[in-house]
């Protein structure tokens, strides 16, 4: 069944992801997909951890934070252009992740939990006090986003779809080539399973919790980077803990250690979301928190069948 | 090869293992048995290298384990099966042997082992996308053996490889074990089943409440009086 749906689900999304642009020309719908696709990316970038790895993190609103602030802050300040923004976002997120993981991973359960989500309230207080780089509670604006298109407003709407498609699809590929086919793929999901058993084998288990830190932290941190160069502003809420329960939410839903399952979850819900916005702004999270709970309760292994969650 | 000398180890402040020691020759089954609690896995942990001791000395042919990583350890000719469970169940047959050679230097080398392991095993090249918690308890108990000689042991320390087991994939799994043995692998051998490690072992060990208790051959053990009543459940007379 779940392999059917892979069979033909992924194939049309990503035909209809390819295709939007032209099948529905139209501004509002390609923002509102361009920002689907952000979270599809932090949604996948916390699977990649905490779906494959075990790791619980709590903080992945942190890394998407770091990421968006240093792509904007860089070309902002730096005159940094957005590409080398990219680049520059996640491997300032891959490095924050490195540091704060190195010690946080040697604890387990709830800690690392714990460890993660002060990093984010970390992230979020310095985002909202540092005035004069971040903007502080009004965030910072007024950047350049990426060169090269269209003048005309949905002809750049359009461009800039295809772009964060592209990155989007490329960094989705990527890690489910990780970690479906290296050895460190095996190696993740062998900690998940029992990390002691894997440490009695001779599995470094402790540089590939890094390892996987260190990259989700880094997807991370593009993602944010895509979200800074699309919505042209970034507040402190970025890094708020709505948000990484939000892509906890999609990952549970979409499935956990499959890393499409959460790409998928994440569109659905954020599409949930969005579409529901006319009951109101509250009551439209209130249905989708409803429906993540139905979820958990009666498809436990998500719309990807992945791992049940505990 | 193996020698745990006067060591005290536990958990934390507690210690389960009170001035403990013992060897394993080359190509030599040793049995560990003991009640529960005992601290027989304490002692198997420790003797890994996993748990560092409070104090005593752990040595492989000289070298000392204490301190080194689990990783390093195996490198040294060590491999460890851990007690029922000690599979990545949801994982496949073939991974969790690719997953035992993760010690190994090379990835040419990893794959020739589970090429041999798949000419020794071939009821596991034959399941090899299996997932490993599909298969009977006494396969799975034999795949943990089998992923365990990856890395070309020397020393198998084992933790209950009977442990809640049919008879008859009781016999499957020490029938492996005669075989490894045969082949020059010597081992350590966690057992609540006292007959079946007494057939294997040529010298048993019996440990009581972290203390020293019995170290002898198995005709040795059954000749005490004191050990039988204890240990064996054996009436006097």
């Amino acid at each position: 069944m779940i392999a059917r749906v892979r069979v033909i689900a992924v194939p049309a999304a990503l035909v209809v992801a390819a295709l939007l642009p032209a099948l529905i020309p139209h501004p509002f719908v390609l923002t509102l997909a361009t920002q689907a696709m952000v979270w599809a990316l932090l949604a996948a970038s916390w699977d990649l951890l905490s779906g494959y790895t075990g790791q619980v993190s709590f903080g992945h609103a942190g890394f998407f934070a770091l990421g968006a602030y240093a792509a904007a802050t860089a070309t902002k300040h730096a005159d940094l252009s957005p590409w080398l923004g990219l680049v520059f976002a996640a491997l300032v997120a891959a490095l924050v992740g490195g540091l704060a993981g190195f010690p946080a991973l040697r604890l387990r359960g709830h800690y690392l939990a714990l460890v993660t989500l002060g990093l984010a309230e970390i992230v979020r207080l310095v985002a909202q006090n540092w005035l004069e780089l971040t903007g502080g509670p009004f965030g910072i604006h007024d950047y350049r986003t990426f060169p090269g298109l269209p003048a005309a407003p949905l002809a750049h709407r359009q461009a800039r779809y295809v772009i964060v498609v592209a990155i989007v699809a490329a960094s989705v590929v990527a890690m489910r080539a990780l970690c479906e086919r290296t050895p460190a793929g095996k190696a993740f999901r062998a900690i998940r399973e029992d990390e002691v058993l894997a440490e009695m084998l001779g599995i470094r288990t402790t540089v590939y919790k890094l390892l996987a830190f260190v990259v989700s932290s880094a997807f991370a941190g593009l993602a944010g980077a895509l979200y800074a160069y699309d919505v042209q502003l970034v507040s402190p809420s970025v890094a708020s803990a709505a948000t990484t329960s939000f892509v906890i939410g999609m990952a549970v839903f979409g499935g956990l250690g499959t890393v499409w399952g959460p790409v998928l979850g994440a569109l659905l819900l954020f599409g949930l979301s969005e579409g529901l916005r006319f009951i109101g702004v509250v009551y439209n999270l209130i249905a989708v928190g409803l429906v993540i709970m139905i979820f958990v309760v009666f498809v436990p292994r998500g719309l990807a069948g992945g791992r049940r969650t505990a | 090869m193996l020698r745990v000398a006067d060591v005290r180890s536990g958990y934390g402040k507690l210690e389960i293992l009170q001035s403990v020691s013992l060897a394993v020759g080359e190509g030599e089954i040793v049995g560990l048995i003991g009640p529960n609690g005992a601290g027989k896995s304490t002692l198997l942990k420790t003797a890994f290298g996993y748990l560092a001791p409070f104090a005593g000395e752990v040595a492989l042919e000289g070298r000392p384990l204490v301190g080194l990583r689990p990783d390093q350890v195996v490198r040294l000719g060590v491999g460890y099966v851990a007690q029922a469970g000690g599979l990545f169940a949801d994982m496949t047959v073939h991974e969790n042997l690719v997953l035992g050679g993760y010690a190994l230097r090379s990835s040419r080398e990893a794959r020739a082992a589970v090429d041999e392991l798949y000419a020794r095993f071939p009821l596991f090249a034959a399941r090899r996308r299996q997932p490993a918690g599909s298969l009977s308890g006494g396969e799975q108990r034999i795949l943990a053996v089998a992923r365990a000689l990856a890395v070309r042991p020397r020393l198998l320390l084992l933790d209950e490889p009977s442990a809640a087991l049919a008879p008859r994939f009781i016999a499957d799994v020490y029938d492996t074990i005669r075989a490894l043995n045969g082949g020059g692998i010597a081992m350590l051998i966690v057992e609540q089943n006292v007959e079946a490690i007494l057939a294997v072992a040529h010298r048993v060990f019996v440990l009581d409440l972290g203390r020293n208790a019995f170290d002898g051959t198995p005709a040795e053990l059954r000749a005490s009086d004191r050990i039988r009543r204890l240990y064996l459940g054996e009436d006097e007379g």
